[in-house]
């Protein structure tokens, strides 16, 4: 009797799960957002929670190619002035229309919202000069200098209504104002653990097909995996290498794979002739001949790393920007492995014995930063590079690799523009006070610089793009940083539904579909 | 009485004192939250803006007397990241993280005395020995690597519980509890399990042990040559006074399971305020970092004083005075 009883309520609570609402979608994040405030802080998760309420007057598309989104059109008028037609019709989630005054209402926003920002969004509307309204629905632009790269730039300001220009971050936080023109309107937001959102009606796309979804935040990776597989949520973002090929066996999930926007890649101490961790046998820096780096790039076999490290999550690179990016070079190819020819290559380049290395990298910032920072240090070993790793976490690692502490380290850096001098620039131009903050490896030439500089006030893009492939061939012929692999970007749902995923890995469920 | 609580709260003062220099310092020598931050792409003069709207271009011990002045008018400064006030930030969280402690610390005494005392009244028996192998299991396992077997076997294989979150709240005088309803049960019961498993096993042990130490003092002969009966002596005496270790080391386990609850809230993506410190010092965010600690702080001591009133009302000998 009693057996028969508990059975009866497994039963239910079985028949149960699949009545759960048909429309609900229920995500699992890997970061949180830390502000509801679209235009606060420039980071990942914060930008891929804002396009789910907000729109920019363009957006960036799947693989971060810009689209007329609040923009329909636009236009350049002379080497600094651009007029955008605005699409009618587009409703705020309040029920406004969206017109010219709350762009220039948004634009002039950002400066607002940049204080107290960790890392504001500022950078992406330092080059306008002024916005004004040519009517109702059409808006100029005037920049200092001609920026080619505005409409990228503005793919990465969500647009809000005119009223919030003075509203502060703290009032967004609190829910208030937090009024778009996307795909789903803001219901509720708990740091680090959830937001909930539901689809607004007056979308001016398609409206989306989830009435309510629903976020929550799994730090841990194995957690954010269980809760897919015990079926608490619906789709989950960034499995961890390790449970990929087990996940992709399930019957009940599907895993999507796609190349991401970040680059791992080796930074060489190149500008001084006594480095601190790479020591030659005469006590100078070795890493200051091109040689020596060209055979550091052939030592590596990009091929295991990722067949075996990543377990398959990543694509061996042989420059900053994958295939399809603007400014992707279609010359240059992927170093083979061949230990023989580097070992030659360094006995040529003055050290057949090798010399000292000590490879410093993070533990905590880049999946399996440490393994992959192991092995290519072994791999430098096996010619005759003699090498230590260090591992050290991002807290710590940072700070010290811009004081220039180190030798040899290991980055990664995102795409976020879409195109090749968002790389560029901050990792290989020569470093000086505007220009090359993140260059830790001192590289400098100044053929690079001339095509990069050329190019960022090149508005025509034909034009453009040959510049920058020019200039990533010279930097990568230097092999001013070593590239090694794109990450990839990954996500597993459950069989029902169906998600194309991202190159800049943001999770958007107005793009999850139920599969047929 | 008074000057005992006076002294108390001095004590608790010069602590806090003590640890914010502390944790200041350390943070300070850690590294520059400003390179964490920032992107690659920023400018000096971005760089510069972001490193005096946090006042990190100041010296050490002047953003020190900043943030002191300010924590003695109660505002403990604006998390980096979250740019709202780090106390706030954490005193959201804390019902959720308070909720799992009590009830973890309930399964531990629930569970763990009533199998301590038999297990020390009768240790030879076989029931004894399987208690006790139990306990050395909970103590040795790290809690992370059960949780997680848990979830796989509870949530993934059975489907019985969900794997993570909090379930449904209701508010209990304003404070949002999920202990009240059905769903929210469901919710706690793995992670609340999975805190409480070390803690069982610690009570198990102690009152064991407690129970065993006391069955041969004269006081339980005495109680038994004046006949009373077996069950009086091992629930009123014994247990009675196997207490008094017990209170003081619930009291500081109690403090241990609110502070770092971390791998079990992180596990079980439970919205306490543990998760929220392991993200402040990967990124740095001296603020929340420092508040949490600062809770923490005058938590355990709250907790220390309440053992010390339990004390004197467990056992009689014991007198609480100003210069203890």
């Amino acid at each position: 009797m009693k057996i028969s009883t508990f059975a009866t309520f497994v039963a239910a609570t079985m028949a149960m799960v699949p009545v759960a609402h048909a429309a609900e979608l229920k995500v699992g994040l890997a970061a949180s957002t830390t502000s509801m405030d679209p235009q606060f802080y420039v980071n990942g998760p914060n930008s891929a929670m804002a396009r789910n309420i907000f729109d920019g007057l363009v957006n960036q598309d799947d693989k971060q190619q810009v689209q007329p989104a609040l923009a329909e059109s636009w236009k350049v008028i002379d080497d600094t002035t651009w007029e955008f037609k605005l699409r009618p019709n587009v409703k705020f989630h309040d029920g406004s229309d969206f017109t010219a005054d709350d762009v220039i209402a948004s634009i002039k926003r950002v400066a607002l919202a940049s204080q107290n920002s960790p890392s504001s969004f500022e950078a992406y509307v330092k080059d306008i000069a002024d916005v004004t309204a040519v009517d109702p629905m059409t808006v100029r632009i005037a920049t200092k200098a001609p920026t080619p790269l505005l409409p990228n730039n503005l793919s990465r300001i969500a647009m809000l209504p005119a009223e919030l220009e003075k509203t502060p971050s703290q009032d967004l936080n609190s829910g208030k104002g937090v009024i778009g023109t996307g795909p789903f309107k803001f219901v509720s937001w708990a740091p680090d653990d959830h937001v909930t959102l539901e689809r607004f009606d007056g979308y001016w796309g398609e409206t989306a097909a989830w009435d309510k979804v629903t976020f929550r935040v799994f730090k841990n990776s194995s957690a954010r995996v269980a809760a897919i597989l015990s079926g608490d949520v619906d789709l989950i973002e960034s499995i961890p290498t390790a449970d990929t090929r087990n996940l992709e066996k399930s019957e009940k999930l599907s895993v999507i794979s796609v190349p991401g926007n970040r680059i791992m890649y080796l930074h060489m101490d190149q500008g001084r002739d006594v480095s601190p961790f790479a020591v030659g046998a005469d006590g100078k820096n070795p890493l200051q001949k091109v040689e020596v780096r060209k055979a550091m790039s052939l030592a590596i076999n990009r091929e295991a790393l990722v067949d075996r490290i990543m377990d398959g999550q990543g694509l061996p690179a042989g420059q900053l920007v994958p295939e399809g990016y603007f400014g992707h070079s279609p010359d240059l190819s992927v170093d083979p492995y061949d230990a023989p020819k580097a070992k030659q290559m360094l006995a040529d380049a003055g050290y057949p014995d090798g010399f000292k290395l000590t490879f410093h990298a993070t533990n905590d910032r880049y999946p399996n930063d440490s393994k992959i920072a192991q092995a290519i240090g072994q791999m430098f070993s096996r010619i005759g590079i003699k090498t230590e790793v260090a591992t050290l976490p991002g807290s710590v690692y940072f700070t010290r690799a811009s004081a220039l502490e180190f030798s040899l380290i290991m980055g990664g850096a995102a795409v976020e523009t879409g195109e090749a001098s968002g790389v560029l620039g901050p990792l290989l131009e020569t470093y000086g006070e505007k220009a090359g903050q993140g260059n830790r490896g001192r590289y400098s030439n100044p053929e690079f610089d001339k095509a990069l500089i050329e190019a960022r006030s090149t508005l025509d893009n034909e034009k453009r793009e040959k510049l920058l492939q020019t200039a990533m061939d010279i930097a990568m012929k230097d092999d001013g940083v070593i590239p090694i692999f794109f990450l990839a970007n990954t996500w597993a749902t459950k069989k029902e539904f169906t998600y194309q995923g991202r190159s800049d890995g943001y999770t958007l469920p107005y793009y999850v579909k139920q599969a047929n | 009485m008074t000057s005992y609580l006076l002294s108390r709260t001095l004590q608790t003062v010069l602590t806090l004192l003590v640890m914010s220099v502390l944790v200041f310092v350390g943070v300070y020598m850690v590294g520059n939250p400003v390179d964490l931050l920032l992107s690659t792409t920023a400018t000096p003069a971005e760089r510069l803006q972001v490193i005096q709207s946090f006042g990190l271009d100041q010296p050490v011990w002047e953003q020190y007397w900043t943030f002191l002045t300010h924590a003695l008018s109660g505002d403990l400064g604006n998390s980096f990241v979250f740019n709202q006030p780090a106390l706030t930030l954490i005193l959201q969280r804390m019902p959720a993280t308070l909720e799992l402690a009590f009830v973890a610390l309930l399964m531990a005494l629930v569970i763990g005395i009533p199998l301590g005392v038999y297990a020390g009244l009768k240790p030879k028996a076989l029931v004894s020995k399987s208690i006790m192998t139990f306990s050395i299991l909970g103590f040795s396992l790290p809690t992370f690597w059960i949780g997680l077997v848990m979830i796989l076997v509870f949530s993934v294989k059975l489907g019985w519980l969900p794997a993570s979150g909090r379930g449904e709240t209701v508010d209990l005088f304003g404070v949002p509890v999920s202990f009240l309803t059905l769903d929210g049960l469901s919710h706690l019961a793995l992670p609340a399990f999975n805190l409480a498993l070390f803690k069982i096993s610690l009570i198990i042990r102690l009152t064991r042990a407690g129970v065993m130490e006391c069955l041969q003092l004269d006081f339980v002969r005495f109680a038994r040559a004046k006949g009373l009966s077996e069950t009086r002596i091992v629930l009123v005496h014994v247990l009675k006074n196997t207490l008094i270790p017990l209170i003081t080391v619930i009291g500081l386990e109690l403090g241990s399971l609110i502070a770092f609850a971390v791998v079990t809230e992180t596990i079980f993506a439970w919205p306490g305020m543990g998760k929220l410190i392991i993200d402040a010092i990967s990124v740095l965010d001296r603020p929340v970092i420092l508040a949490y600690l600062m809770i923490t702080v005058v938590m355990f001591s709250i907790i220390n004083l309440a053992v010390d009133i339990l004390y004197s009302i467990v056992d009689p000998r014991v007198r609480l005075e100003g210069d203890s």
